[in-house]
């Protein structure tokens, strides 16, 4: 099966994935996950070019008086990085879904992209575990 | 029966709160709680004897501290990482305002403006002095503090030069003992022979948590410098860390310059710690900042402490801003409240135990606000030509008593290079120790030095000796020197 | 806001000293050394080569002295403090700093010591660091203390590394601390710092750790358990005698942190709960004030077996002298420069004689007694919030955010507002097993008209305040509410 372009993915540690093109995926975290850890003020990004397996540790976001870490959804490759976070860590408040995106990614296996949870799902995830 | 005076509770009180909380005496109280462990009688203490009124309380303490040698009269010239600077009445005065010295660590910013402030202005005017670009909120100590530094060190270490954890800036996790995360088991942290030996073995426990191994740079027994052929010749791969002490344990001032080149000319290139026990030396002498330190690690006592037999002191921390995420301890911003007006707060708290418990920066709580507020006083009443005076002040008169001394051809130098207010001295009468000797002075209301080899003693001079004070130095020397058999 | 305390006076605006500098003015009184004309003239290049000399002068302000008083004191008038307000910060005791102690410490003698000065000339502080020590040891029912470590968490580090020490002596390999939920953050990073794995456990439903629930994370690997007890939920840990005995049995220790040690002090041995190692933490228990952030002080209590592997230097007693001495067989090394914090060991020395045994016992008696009136009192007015609501607390209470939740406010929210009534916050957010927590401390030196003052301001924040007036809380403070995006954001941490 065939992974449409557009539709968002979801982790159960609340990130995000999407395919842009052939191969190329945007990833970021979700807006519960955002609302959840407050006004972002310092993002760790991954290494661009990097290798990383799913579950694995790619990044942390931190609030004023939160650490979280960002993991990888799916096994991947880190294709490049948003570095305006870097200067701009609020676009992850603003627009996660958007110009709040972590990078671009590329899976390693795109079908595992399937193992994951779409919108629908994740929305009653979210609500189940998090009343 | 009335109630102790530091309690505002009566008798009364306490009989209401056990009827309204339903219980009917100590003992159930406690039994409700605790269960079967057994309640202490409290009056069985042999330790303790009955409560002492204030007034015998401090009669009590003030005849001990008539049995210890009179501030007034004791001529001290012992440093060894704790010296004797002249105390302003100002600082003691403005210390005593219970809004300085009984509020917690200032978690809420609305209401802890004061320390926050003074905290700031501390950590400002201490990186001016150091040339460093930023600064903390203090450590315990010069000796945690270059521990803290050494720790510090090693995660940047491995964030640079591990496949690991490569991603700039990351926290390293923190368990240092695993091999799992520490992937290069064989660091070397190279610590020079000059550094105060107290430091050495405060380091050494912290260090020896983890697979890291601590080498000594020998000194140049002429100069009592760190010797740089040997240094050249223990820098290896792994080696994370070069400690050099400014100015030296033996007072020496080391020539940071040369030391810096051969320590970054290095691939994989070490981070170069600097510590100090004397920051008023930086008055004088170029600070660390000045010759590319990464991190400075020392002590702040001098500023505007006493030395309350050893402590508490002040632990200063320093590091180039580049680095601050990977900094101990507490360290105060500058930011904005709801009106726009200026408002300061604790800042990147994300580094520390209370958020990120296991994986935080450093254990350090509690540090020593308190003596860093003194600092911060002392030093804005130094201002800038004061500390620069008082500098020079300490330079000269130790200088002074370092040629007296020389003079009365009982002592000889033990090393050559530079100092600034404390240097050594070998005693050439064999006949009297370094131990006899000090002693001996000490009985004469002069503490004259701290041993530092059978034969060999380490003198500072500060602000608070006068030219009378080293000539009455000079002539029990002779008195004790010349006449021993 | 009527019988409050709260502030509604003036407020100096002050500006940072280097604002106010003047070219060439200084506020010190450079001491008359008796130099020569000749020496005053000298300059650093006259003693030490010119490389080495500092060209530029540090940018420190240029103020005199009535500028440097006037700048602290407005400064100062920013603070609360357990001497003008209640304070009643969960786990932290801000309990009356005699001010006798002050005067004591800041006799010139004993404050102008130097720490190598030869131990013939300092056998009084000698003995009282000695003596000190043996009044510790009875009230806890251990063998020695170690006064090196500076504050609690360096006890804690202490404390764990004597651990490390006594496997490694042993030849046991036991790289686990297993720590509970509700620790203080200073537990876990100890053990991190002491090459500790630390493993969290969870506290049961009844406010303790529960003995059955430790069994399944034991293993050869555990070395100790690090328990706080009461813990940070002012709740005794009632299992704690089983779990001693489930930790000795499997060859562990039993570490307890004693930043709590308030709720205990005269009335329980901490060794009748057959632990083997504590901190105590001077600056919280013993009266010594926390001076803004400290200095503390963590002195290290351990059982006989335990002994020779304390810090050195420690004092020792011998033919009528008292010695500096190192001679410790495994002992872990130094953990500080000198002997111990001397300036503030010896204000809680002096504040367990004023107390004498006659008095000591009431110290936790009525601190329990305080923190249960508390939890009673608030247990209605916050309806529901009260997570352990059939239990006695011991020193301190907690709340979740439950009951203000429900009317609008969040527990920050609430924290700002009880300061615009004249109260120090309670600590909040922590312990994070609790929601929105809310922990309070109200120690023996707090009068119940003082605590009544304290519940009156929650029950109009509870019942009347409206999420507007919330928001824009606090007002009656120097600055209002504190931007700590912006400060963590763009950090600026110098002039």
């Amino acid at each position: 099966m065939t992974i449409k372009a557009g539709p968002f993915y979801f982790s159960e540690s609340h990130e995000w994935i999407s395919k842009k093109a052939d191969n190329i995926f945007y990833m970021g975290i979700s807006d519960f996950a955002q609302s959840e850890l407050g006004d972002v003020v310092y993002i760790t990004l991954p290494e661009a070019g990097k290798i990383y397996q799913k579950g694995e540790k790619i990044g942390e976001i931190e609030s004023v008086k939160s650490v979280s870490e960002i993991y990888a959804p799916v096994s991947l490759k880190i294709l490049s990085i948003n570095s305006n976070l870097n200067d701009s860590s609020e676009l992850i408040n603003t627009d996660p879904h958007g110009s709040g995106y972590i990078a671009m990614v590329e899976p390693l296996n795109s079908s595992d992209v399937l193992d994951l949870m779409d919108k629908n799902t994740y929305e009653s995830f979210v609500s189940s575990n998090h009343a | 029966m009335h109630n102790f005076h530091y309690f505002p509770t009566s008798e009364s009180d306490i009989k209401r709160l056990y009827s309204i909380l339903n219980i009917k005496s100590k003992k159930e109280l406690f039994q409700k709680i605790i269960g079967d462990i057994p309640l202490i009688d409290a009056n069985n203490l042999k330790m303790l004897s009955g409560g002492i009124d204030e007034l015998s309380l401090f009669s009590y303490f003030y005849d001990v501290a008539l049995s210890l040698p009179d501030k007034n009269k004791f001529s001290i010239f012992a440093g060894g990482g704790v010296y004797n600077h002249f105390v302003p009445a100002v600082i003691d005065s403005l210390i005593s305002r219970s809004e300085f010295y009984t509020p917690y660590t200032p978690y809420q910013p609305e209401v802890s403006q004061g320390t926050l402030f003074a905290l700031f202005e501390f950590q400002s005017m201490m990186a001016e002095i150091l040339g460093m670009d930023v600064v903390n909120a203090s450590m315990y100590d010069g000796a945690e503090s270059l521990a803290e530094a050494i720790l510090m060190s090693l995660r940047l270490y491995l964030n640079a030069n591990s496949d690991y954890s490569p991603r700039q800036g990351q926290q390293v996790q923190n368990n240092y003992s695993s091999d799992e995360i520490n992937p290069h088991s064989n660091h070397l942290i190279l610590v020079s022979e000059g550094v105060n030996p107290n430091y050495l073995s405060v380091v050494k426990s912290f260090v020896n948590n983890i697979k890291a191994k601590i080498k000594i740079v020998k000194l140049n027994k002429k100069t009592g410098q760190t010797n740089l052929n040997d240094l050249k010749l223990k820098l290896s791969a792994g080696v994370s860390t070069v400690v050099i002490q400014q100015p030296n344990y033996f007072g020496i001032i080391e020539d940071l310059e040369e030391l810096e080149e051969v320590i970054h000319g290095f691939n994989p290139m070490p981070f170069f710690v600097v510590s100090g026990a004397e920051p008023f030396s930086f008055g004088v002498i170029n600070p660390p900042g000045y010759h590319n330190a990464d991190i400075f690690a020392g002590e702040g006592n001098s500023f505007g402490n006493y030395m309350n037999f050893g402590g508490p002191l002040l632990g200063i921390f320093g590091a180039k801003s580049e680095y601050i995420r990977q900094m101990p301890g507490r360290i105060v911003g500058k930011t904005k409240d709801a009106k726009n007006k200026d408002a300061y707060t604790f800042i990147l708290a994300t580094r520390e135990q209370h958020i990120r418990r296991g994986a935080a920066t450093s254990n350090i709580c509690t540090n020593n606000s308190l003596n860093a507020v003194r600092a911060a006083i002392y030093l804005s009443l130094c201002s800038k030509l004061g500390f620069k005076e008082l500098s020079l002040l300490n330079l000269k008169l130790a200088h002074i008593l370092h040629e007296k001394l020389l003079k009365t051809g009982l002592f000889e130098e033990w090393f050559s290079g530079d100092f600034f207010n404390e240097f050594t001295l070998r005693i050439k009468n064999k006949k009297v120790s370094a131990v006899q000797f000090i002693n001996g002075m000490a009985d004469r209301g002069i503490l004259a030095g701290i041993q530092i080899a059978e034969d060999g003693i380490l003198v500072s001079a500060t602000e608070s000796n006068s030219t009378c004070d080293i000539e009455r130095y000079a002539e029990n020397a002779k008195d004790i020197i010349k006449t021993a058999v | 806001m009527g019988n409050f305390p709260g502030i509604s006076g003036l407020f100096f605006d002050e500006d940072l000293l280097i604002r106010q500098s003047s070219k060439g003015v200084y506020g010190i009184s450079i001491p008359d050394c008796g130099l020569k004309d000749f020496e005053l003239k000298k300059t650093s290049a006259d003693y030490i080569n010119k490389k080495f000399a500092r060209k530029n002068d540090p940018g420190l302000p240029e103020v005199s002295e009535p500028t440097v008083v006037r700048h602290f004191i407005r400064l100062s008038s920013w603070n609360m403090c357990v001497d003008s307000t209640f304070y009643p910060l969960g786990s932290c005791t801000m309990k009356y700093n005699p001010k006798i102690n002050e005067l004591i410490s800041s006799l010139g003698n004993i404050k102008g010591l130097h720490p190598l000065t030869p131990i013939h000339l300092v056998q009084p502080a000698l003995k009282i660091i000695y003596d000190f020590n043996l009044i510790l040891c009875e009230l806890t029912g251990l063998d020695e203390f170690s006064f090196s470590p500076q504050a609690g968490a360096a006890g804690e580090f202490t404390g764990l590394k004597v651990i490390k020490k006594y496997f490694d002596i042993r030849g046991e390999k036991r790289h686990i601390i297993l720590i509970p939920d509700s620790a203080h953050g200073t537990n876990p990073a100890s053990s991190a710092l002491t090459g500790f794995t630390p493993v969290e456990i969870k506290t049961g439903a009844n406010g303790y750790i529960e003995a059955k629930d430790i069994e399944r994370h034991l293993s050869k690997d555990v070395a100790a358990i690090m328990i706080t007890n009461p813990n940070t939920l002012g709740i005794f840990e009632s299992d704690i005698k089983k779990i001693s005995e489930i930790i000795h049995k499997n060859g562990s220790l039993v570490y307890m942190d004693g930043a709590n040690f308030n709720a205990f002090i005269g009335n329980v041995k901490v060794l009748d709960m057959d632990i083997d190692l504590i901190q105590l933490n001077l600056h919280k228990t013993f009266s010594t004030p926390h001076g803004g952030g400290g200095p503390g002080s963590g002195a290290v209590g351990v059982r006989g077996f335990l002994k020779d592997y304390l810090p050195i230097p420690y004092v020792s007693f011998n033919e009528g002298i008292y010695n500096i001495s190192e001679d410790k067989k495994y002992t872990i090394g130094r953990i500080a420069p000198f002997l111990c914090n001397f300036g503030v060991l010896l204000k809680a020395y002096a504040y367990l004689l004023s107390l004498g045994k006659d008095n000591i016992a009431s110290v936790s008696e009525i601190a329990i007694l305080n923190a249960n009136y508390v939890k009673k009192r608030l247990g209605k007015i916050l309806d529901g919030a009260d997570p352990f609501e059939d239990r006695l607390c011991m020193h301190e209470c907690v709340f979740t955010d439950k009951a203000i939740e429900d009317h609008g406010i969040s527990t920050i929210e609430f924290a700002k507002l009880l300061i615009d009534y004249g109260f120090h916050p309670p600590t909040v957010y922590f312990p994070k097993n609790i929601h929105g927590a809310i922990m309070i401390e109200p120690t023996e030196t707090e009068s119940i008209k003082t605590i009544n003052e304290f519940l009156k301001a929650i029950c109009k924040i509870r019942f009347k305040t409206k999420k507007s007036a919330a928001l824009k809380s606090p007002r009656k403070t120097k600055v209002k509410r504190v931007n700590e995006v912006l400060a963590n954001k763009y950090p600026v941490f110098k002039y």
